[in-house]
């Protein structure tokens, strides 16, 4: 699989000295760290919402080098909007994308869209408005998708939902997912971990593996899922060999 | 504080519940009108009773007067620099104050922030940093009660404790009332002592934390997510009736296991 995005020896401010990253073309990668360590900064480079004048290479082409009216086709960002003004109602707003709503149909009804289509986005809640900017997004098809703290808006299995669901679209079309949470339970849904902290990768690779690295990820402030937790524990107490996610499993596993 | 709301026409007793001296907290499906009731919005057909005594329209308004409010997230509109916020938020509430400057930098060393983020500008500052604002902004009228929606949402663990080791410190040396308003039952059993569950406009459960949350029946009835730690210690007790006891910390939950295995 070849890179789609790729940062090289990247500045910014004082958030990132010489930071390499690259994502692979089709994956779903959870970008992790903890507070300040500049997940949403980097999402906003990546949305070019914030210019800089470092290179950020994006199918081999540097960002900058995009029109305007190509972007959007290439990368779709969600970073919920504190304010919203607009009058306008959430069936107008998929109106300017698309002809006609039956090819999103199911889009909608998945997350329970299709029966707020004429209220004005202004009285839709937080969680409404972030659902009804990912299915615009997935409407232009883009190439890569960001999604930028899931877990401020929803709770466990709701992001659990909407995680397996653009997994099912993954599945059917070509796109690269980038989700940033400081939730680490999340990204053992998605193929591919990078945690970030002061400004560099510490840690990257399959979640289950990454996860592994208990103390350095104590360390820098992050929360291991329960069960790793338990796991890599009660494996160094020799109790058990191997990882287990199941609390079922385990318990079978530990009194035999 | 013993709340109580009651209908100022048949005067049943609508809805009732306990706030005590340690940390609070709220969850359930309909924990935002719990919140709502503890902030006394909409009270225009009901009596509103604490403990036991009625209060009178001015009374009600001097209770407003006590309650700092941290939401789930930041109301920014029109007010982009912190300092912005902050004067509105004094301005609003018709907090007289002296030295107000003085005011707002004490309010922001208390969060630990330093001085120079008054300048900054709301959208610049990062989840944690946003959330700590809020804190600062809420501590302004110096509230007796505290209420906070979600507040470990955004937080990484070491901005979680610190929050906590505020909490703990408003709570003992300035005799402040903590409300965590949250459906994150797993933080709830670590921080809180008192636990009040709201269902379908009902106080279904009110007690001692520690011992609601290790009631997995109880929760599962009520759709109340069992934390982490105390399921699998239900899976261990129920399978294979193992010799574990119900505790906070991973830890101790690994040395049962160690002896008992």
């Amino acid at each position: 699989m070849s890179n789609i995005i790729m940062l090289t020896d990247f500045y910014y401010e004082n958030l990132f000295q010489g930071l390499n990253m690259s994502i692979k073309k089709n994956s779903f990668t959870t970008i992790s760290g903890p507070n300040n360590c500049g997940k949403t900064t980097l999402m906003r480079i990546l949305s070019r919402e914030t210019i800089t004048d470092n290179i950020v290479m994006i199918k081999e082409r540097d960002i900058n080098d995009f029109l305007m009216e190509e972007y959007g086709k290439v990368i779709q960002c969600i970073i919920p909007l504190e304010i919203i003004f607009d009058e306008t109602t959430l069936e107008e707003e998929f109106y300017l994308y698309i002809d006609s709503l039956e090819e999103i149909e199911n889009m909608l009804k998945f997350f329970k869209l299709n029966k707020l289509l004429t209220k004005s986005i202004k009285n839709l809640t937080s969680k409404e408005i972030i659902l009804s900017q990912i299915v615009i997004a997935l409407i232009q098809k883009p190439t890569i998708l960001l999604i930028d703290n899931l877990n401020s808006y929803f709770d466990e299995d709701e992001r659990k939902e909407i995680i397996e669901f653009l997994k099912e679209i993954k599945k059917e079309n070509e796109i690269t997912i980038i989700m940033t949470t400081n939730c680490l339970n999340d990204s053992l849904l998605t193929d591919y971990l990078i945690i970030l902290d002061e400004g560099r990768i510490i840690l990257e690779g399959s979640p289950i593996e990454v996860l592994q690295q208990d103390n350095t990820i104590n360390k820098i402030g992050l929360e291991l899922p329960f069960m790793v937790d338990l796991s890599v524990k009660l494996k160094d107490y020799d109790l058990i060999d191997t990882i287990e996610l199941d609390k079922n499993r385990m318990v079978d596993e530990l009194w035999k | 504080m013993e709340m109580m709301w009651k209908d100022s026409k048949t005067n049943d007793s609508n809805i009732q519940f306990q706030l005590t001296e340690e940390i609070n907290g709220i969850c359930g499906n309909d924990k935002e009108q719990i919140m709502e009731r503890i902030y006394l919005k909409n009270n225009d057909k009901e009596k509103i009773l604490i403990d036991g005594e009625e209060l009178s329209h001015i009374e009600i308004l001097l209770y407003k007067k006590k309650i700092g409010i941290v939401r789930k997230n930041i109301e920014t509109s029109f007010h982009n620099k912190v300092y912005e916020r902050m004067y509105y938020e004094i301005r609003k509430k018709k907090i007289v104050l002296k030295n107000p400057k003085k005011k707002v930098t004490d309010a922001l060393k208390i969060v630990g922030l330093t001085e120079e983020y008054l300048n900054r500008t709301i959208h610049s500052l990062s989840s944690s940093e946003k959330k700590k604002i809020q804190i600062a902004i809420a501590l302004l009228s110096n509230p007796v009660i505290i209420i906070l929606e979600e507040p470990f949402l955004t937080l990484d663990s070491k901005n979680e404790k610190k929050l906590w080791l505020l909490l703990q410190r408003m709570k003992d040396q300035y005799n402040k009332m903590i409300v965590i308003v949250s459906d994150d039952t797993n933080k709830l059993y670590q921080y809180t002592k008192h636990l009040i569950v709201a269902r379908n406009k009902k106080i279904v459960i009110e007690g001692d934390t520690k011992e609601i949350l290790e009631k997995e029946d109880l929760l599962k009835k009520n759709k109340i997510k069992v934390p982490e730690i105390v399921d699998f210690t239900c899976i261990a007790k129920k399978k294979k009736n193992a010799k574990i006891e119900f505790h906070k910390d991973i830890r101790d939950i690994i040395k049962d296991i160690y002896k008992h295995v």
